[in-house]
């Protein structure tokens, strides 16, 4: 998916062809019908997983409630799971990540979907996207919310079999602090004595001002502990693939480039003793081995899912949503939050400096025709003016009145009002990714209804994020932005950001949002934040997008949401 | 016949240097940013900066130019900006499945599109003959992708007699191999064929009617001896010259086969690197495929001369 969050290695890698997927579903069709028409009604038969029993079982079974919210077959019911261990789960990932596990060094989404299985923070985010303790005990926060105490939890063992002690925290968490914006944020607040591990197991972080939102910092993937060996040793380099040890429940025990990333159960792990909960809590891995295999096709993924050559497909083309809602060894997934996706606009110079040309536009088009013109299949969008989507604890309806005001007539109105005078504006854009182009197209269609005129400016993606970044040649894109991220940390609320929202209220409201040590209080600064976004208007919000995601129905105890895991699942025997 | 081939090696060099040339300031004066592909969009300027730097990317075009260029001199095509391997070593890894890939369409184009064409020139006018020839309009208008998808459908979905995509290497075992080949072997080898098999019946025919040919048959010689000996050795020669550009074809990757059934060689490694702005992956790729081509071209002149003495001389 070409947003912006998962970034662009992984965006130019999910090229998809249009002229053949319709081909495509033509000859899918045709293939149906002619083969009904052959052999009759009956179904595919149920292929067993290549993977079941190819490795040792090592017995013992294990038993969870396992709430599965898959989508497809209209399984939605909570179900009591039996485990059995051994089993090999396949996963087709829509490419080979700029670095399989090391999420400092890039924001990639295939790179952290790898790295929550090798390594931990000390916190981890619950299905609410709240921070839970991971690898810490305990911890304490000073009345003056100046002083965090971190107590790490004993006996916990790295892939190297050494332990986790408090300098390997202070070791991994100062390369945090110079290799990711959220990083260098807390790091700007610490005191001198900043960081110091006090006594082998305990961590303390003292700060200059409070730093409420450190704990949701500290459950981001990013902030995972390694070695304080390797920490040192790596330093902003990108971790190799032979120093890519942590404290997860997988280990890397295998990489082929463009090939195969081959984890490992890591059998001294020690779970958490609470019930499992999104990435926090009890994390028991049944299956011996994960193989992510890059696959950049989306269709080659859904017909290995088909044929049960993989068990999961992390991106499947909405195109066959039906095709695989119609196997009944295939569970289709609507992997929410997703993303959200905006019409970003050039703030630093040109036209759209004009907040009444923004809010023009912003009153031209029809937010639900954009979103199935962006992405056809409507039961994978969702209206919704929030910033942080839906299933979040930041969630906020604030400006919905003004997201959901569409009216030409008063848009055409309020552009006499202002200095346009006809020149074409120009929109960056690339058919790479259909929604890019498509929500291009419509809205263009749209405005140029109410006399504005649009210039498509297309190109490859990699040269929109270079193009994106000259303010003297663009006015207007479209942007996919995290739904699972915290306001406080959106790309956007950097001004040097292509857009360039540079607004001093808005950086007084994320200080104090960043300060605020009490959830409701911090909650109240998001919601002027996004009173502040639909008053200004630094860009235009046309709704949710969520992942199609599709697994074999052989896989036990899969949870959704908030990206995929495969602890705490098995395989179905036999 | 060594002078010959030393002369055309030597010649081969400057081509390969235009070339590369050419490639390496098409893509740097493309635009696009590697850092950026790599990073993720969320990274700081100071870090682009930093790692353009380490890259060597901020220096002049010249300097980058002259730098790469000394490298390649001796012998070392740099690294991959986004694979983090040698390019040489990309390179290799990606070789096996191509030359697998290349080696097996090849022979699927020729064992069909030599037989087709000789049983088609055999038989001219004949029901066999218009239904091979109509077979191989079909062959060559059907786009490589589309034949692909349909014998994906029947074989791996309906039948599950193969596997929908993959590649496993030879060291997996033989079969193991093969059999993630065999369908790609026959998308990539049919439109080939198709080609070959009308070229070998036009060639054939042509043979057919000269005065030898005539007399040959006169001496009262074997049908099969005719066609064999005295025909398909004289049509051989241009045959010869298409399945040497053929081969140079498939061993350079096959990018929409390797697509659609996801095998990682060198077609799509050859995509993906221009995708991502990986300058020094794409610029030794471009080199090892004009090399690949270079010497093919010359094995097949070399083999002309072997077949048909007369061209050497």
């Amino acid at each position: 998916m070409g947003n912006d969050f998962q970034g662009d290695h992984l965006d130019v890698q999910t090229r998809r062809l249009s002229r053949r997927q319709l081909i495509l579903a033509g000859i899918a069709t045709a293939s149906v019908a002619l083969l009904q028409a052959c052999g009759g009604q009956e179904p595919i038969p149920q292929n067993t997983p290549a993977s079941s029993g190819d490795s040792g079982s090592q017995g013992g079974t294990g038993s969870t409630p396992a709430s599965t919210a898959d989508t497809g077959s209209g399984a939605s019911a909570t179900e009591e799971v039996t485990h059995q261990r051994g089993g090999i789960i396949k996963v087709a990932m829509i490419g080979e990540p700029p670095s399989v596990a090391d999420a400092m060094f890039t924001t990639t989404t295939v790179t952290s979907d790898i790295t929550r299985h090798i390594f931990e923070g000390l916190f981890a985010q619950d299905s609410e996207f709240n921070p839970r303790p991971m690898l810490v005990d305990r911890y304490e926060i000073s009345d003056d919310g100046l002083l965090y105490t971190f107590t790490l939890r004993s006996g916990i063992k790295f892939h190297d079999g050494s332990d986790l002690t408090s300098e390997d925290v202070v070791a991994s968490l100062d390369r945090w602090g110079v290799m990711t914006g959220r990083g260098k944020i807390v790091y700007a607040r610490l005191a001198d004595d900043g960081v110091q591990a006090t006594d082998p197991l305990t961590v303390t972080m003292t700060f200059k001002q409070p730093t409420g939102i450190l704990l949701d910092f500290l459950a981001l993937h990013e902030a995972f502990i390694m070695p304080a060996a390797i920490a040192r040793e790596v330093g902003t380099e990108k971790l190799p693939d032979e120093k890519t040890i942590g404290t997860g429940p997988f280990m890397l025990k295998e990489h082929q480039v463009d090939r195969l990333i081959r984890l490992v159960r890591f059998d001294d792990y020690q779970p958490r003793p609470e019930e499992p909960d999104g990435h926090s809590g009890r994390k028991e891995v049944y299956i011996d081995e994960l193989h992510i295999i890059p696959v950049p096709d989306v269709t080659v993924a859904t017909n290995g899912l088909i044929t049960g050559e993989f068990h999961f497909a992390r991106d499947v083309d909405p195109d066959q949503f039906q095709l695989l809602e119609s196997d009944p060894n295939v569970v289709t997934i609507i992997d929410k939050p997703g993303m959200w996706i905006c019409v970003n606009f050039n703030k630093k110079q040109g036209p759209m400096t004009d907040k009444r040309l923004r809010q023009v536009v912003a009153m031209s088009f029809d937010r639900q025709q954009a979103l199935i013109a962006a992405f056809g299949n409507i039961e994978l969008t969702r209206l919704d003016p929030g910033i942080a989507m839906q299933e979040t604890a930041w969630h906020t309806d604030v400006g919905d009145e003004v997201y959901r005001n569409v009216d030409p007539e008063a848009a055409k109105a309020l552009l006499a009002e202002t200095d346009y005078n006809g020149e074409p504006l120009r929109w960056l854009t690339t058919k790479e990714y259909p929604y890019h182009y498509n929500t291009a197209a419509y809205i263009k269609q749209e405005l140029e209804k109410i006399g504005v005129n649009v210039e498509l400016v297309v190109s490859d993606w990699a040269t929109v994020v270079q193009r994106r970044a000259q303010p003297d040649l663009w006015e207007l894109l479209v942007v996919g932005l995290p739904g699972s991220w915290h306001p406080a940390t959106q790309i956007f609320n950097d001004k040097e950001w292509p857009g360039w929202w540079d607004d001093p209220r808005k950086d007084e409201i994320l200080s104090k949002m960043v300060e605020l040590a009490d959830p409701e209080e911090r909650y109240q600064t998001i919601v002027e934040y996004q009173q502040l976004i639909y008053e200004e208007l630094p860009f235009i919000k046309i709704g949710d997008s969520h992942t199609l995601q599709a697994r074999r129905a052989e896989i036990q105890g899969y949870v959704t949401g908030n990206a995929w895991f495969f602890w705490n699942v098995s395989l179905k025997q036999g | 016949m060594l002078a010959y081939a030393i002369r055309r090696v030597l010649l081969a060099v400057p081509v390969m240097l235009i070339v590369a040339s050419a490639v390496f300031l098409l893509m740097h004066f493309a635009p696009g940013d590697p850092v950026g592909v790599m990073l993720g969009p969320d990274a700081s300027e100071e870090q682009r900066l930093a790692l353009r730097e380490k890259l060597g990317l901020d220096d002049p075009i010249v300097v980058q130019y002259v730098r790469w260029l000394s490298h390649v001199l001796r012998g070392d095509l740099g690294q991959s900006l986004f694979l983090d391997q040698p390019v040489t070593t990309a390179l290799a890894e990606r070789a096996q499945p191509t030359i697998l890939l290349g080696i097996l369409s090849l022979i699927v184009a020729i064992v069909i599109g030599l037989t087709s064409g000789i049983l088609a020139a055999r038989s001219r006018g004949s029901w066999l003959d218009l239904s091979l020839m109509g077979g191989a309009m079909v062959g060559i208008t059907v786009p490589s992708f589309v034949l692909g998808l349909l014998l994906i459908f029947f074989f791996a979905i309906h039948l599950r007699w193969l596997p929908v995509a993959g590649f496993q290497p030879l060291s997996a075992g033989l079969w193991e191999s093969l059999r993630y080949l065999i369908l790609p072997a026959i998308t990539l080898g049919a439109g080939q064929s198709a080609f070959l098999g009308r070229m070998t019946r036009s060639m054939m025919l042509d043979v057919l009617g000269q005065d030898y040919v005539r007399t040959a048959r006169a001496k009262g010689l074997a049908e099969q001896t005719v066609i064999l000996r005295h025909t398909l050795r004289n049509a051989f020669v241009p045959l010869l010259t298409i399945i040497g550009l053929m081969t140079a074809t498939l061993m350079s990757g096959a990018v929409i086969t390797e697509q659609i059934f996801d095998i990682p060689g060198m077609g799509r490694l050859l995509i993906q690197a221009v995708v991502r702005r990986d300058f020094p992956l794409v610029q030794g790729a471009v080199l090892v495929i004009a090399a690949v081509y270079v010497l093919i071209n010359l094995v097949v002149d070399l083999l002309v001369g072997f077949v048909d003495p007369r061209i050497e001389r």
